[in-house]
């Protein structure tokens, strides 16, 4: 082997080496659901938050909420998330929806949330023992916030198209129906050709 | 080599007019008073501003006192566009809002699209927002 060959030799695997490191990049920190994240045919973080968002800023001045308050002597509406069903065939975590919900409608200082989690059905229960009443275990809410997701999936040739249906309403005491919101997120994909 | 020319550019002008764009009709005299606000626009990326750009942007003030912006934005193109854009509020002290909702959303334009986005301030104190555009950087 002369000179060359050897340097040619050597640059191969220069190159090689090259390749197989270039393919595999550290993990970093991206904005959470922003432009550079990955989009799938599921449901991503991007979609709750986007759903999310245009479901708060249409809630924020609806009627039933932004006039509660004058109605009724200042008092600020008490809203309470009931239940959002899943009915599409993947696990959602309907939670990424109704906490931001929540959170961004109790931070605008228009509701008030009422808290069901552990230390409120201990407090419930505390006052109702002291009342001497019974105990329904339930906070007393204004509204309530409802709906579900439903999925829509269709195929044409390599083309795969899921839409994703967020419906929410607004219900009150009287079990009328105040609001309600139907926001679809469609995606498609195209199946076949050569992927990594 | 000029009729080859000819014919490439023919054909090219012949492919680009298959392009479908949105017709669109109105009605001429509005009813509707649309308070039209000043803005103020930093261009970074010209090539995108030549394809999607806000064309205007209206207001008003919820009955509650919540400052709501409708934001036109339009593909100049003769095909399909798709951007980024996000909104953030920031209240008079000019401290950002932050909000848990809401974010960068993807959008498709259809071409020459116009779409209207109704933004609403995460809370009654908010008033100043910048709305960012951008290319999908993937």
């Amino acid at each position: 082997m002369n000179t060359s060959q050897i340097l040619i030799a050597q640059s191969l695997l220069v190159a090689t080496v090259a390749l197989f490191t270039g393919c595999s990049t550290p993990p970093t920190r991206i904005q959470a659901g922003g432009p550079t994240a990955v989009t799938t045919m599921g449901v991503d973080l991007a979609d709750f938050k986007n759903t999310a968002g245009s479901m708060v800023k249409e809630l924020l001045v609806h009627p039933s909420i932004s006039t509660f308050s004058q109605q009724n002597g200042g008092k600020l509406p008490a809203l309470n998330i009931g239940k959002i069903l899943n009915k599409s065939d993947i696990n959602i975590d309907m939670a990424q929806i109704a906490g931001r919900i929540n959170e961004d409608l109790l931070n605008s200082g228009t509701v008030e949330l009422v808290a069901n989690d552990a230390g409120a059905r201990d407090a419930n229960a505390q006052d109702a023992f002291e009342s001497d009443r019974k105990n329904n275990n339930t906070g007393k809410a204004d509204f309530y916030l409802e709906g579900e997701i439903m999925v829509l999936a269709a195929k044409e040739g390599k083309v795969r198209e899921k839409t994703y249906t967020f419906q929410l309403r607004l219900n009150d005491r009287n079990r009328r129906i105040k609001w309600q919101r139907t926001i679809d997120v469609g995606k498609q994909s195209r199946a076949g050709g050569v992927s990594w | 080599m000029n009729k080859t020319l000819i014919a490439c550019s023919l054909i090219l002008i012949a492919m680009t007019g298959c392009r479908t764009a949105v017709n669109t009709v109105e009605n001429e005299d509005k009813i509707g008073v649309s308070n039209i606000i000043e803005d103020k626009r930093v261009i970074t990326d010209g090539t995108l501003a030549r394809r999607v750009s806000v064309t205007a942007i209206n207001e008003r003030k919820a009955p509650n006192g919540f400052r709501q912006i409708q934001v036109q934005l339009t593909n100049h193109k003769n095909t399909i566009q798709t951007i980024f854009y996000t909104v953030e509020w920031f209240d008079a002290d000019g401290m950002k809002v932050t909000t848990a909702s809401g974010g960068w959303t993807q959008q498709q334009f259809m071409a020459r699209e116009s779409l209207y986005i109704v933004l609403t301030a995460p809370t009654i104190n908010a008033n100043d927002f910048i709305i960012k555009l951008m290319e999908n950087p993937r």
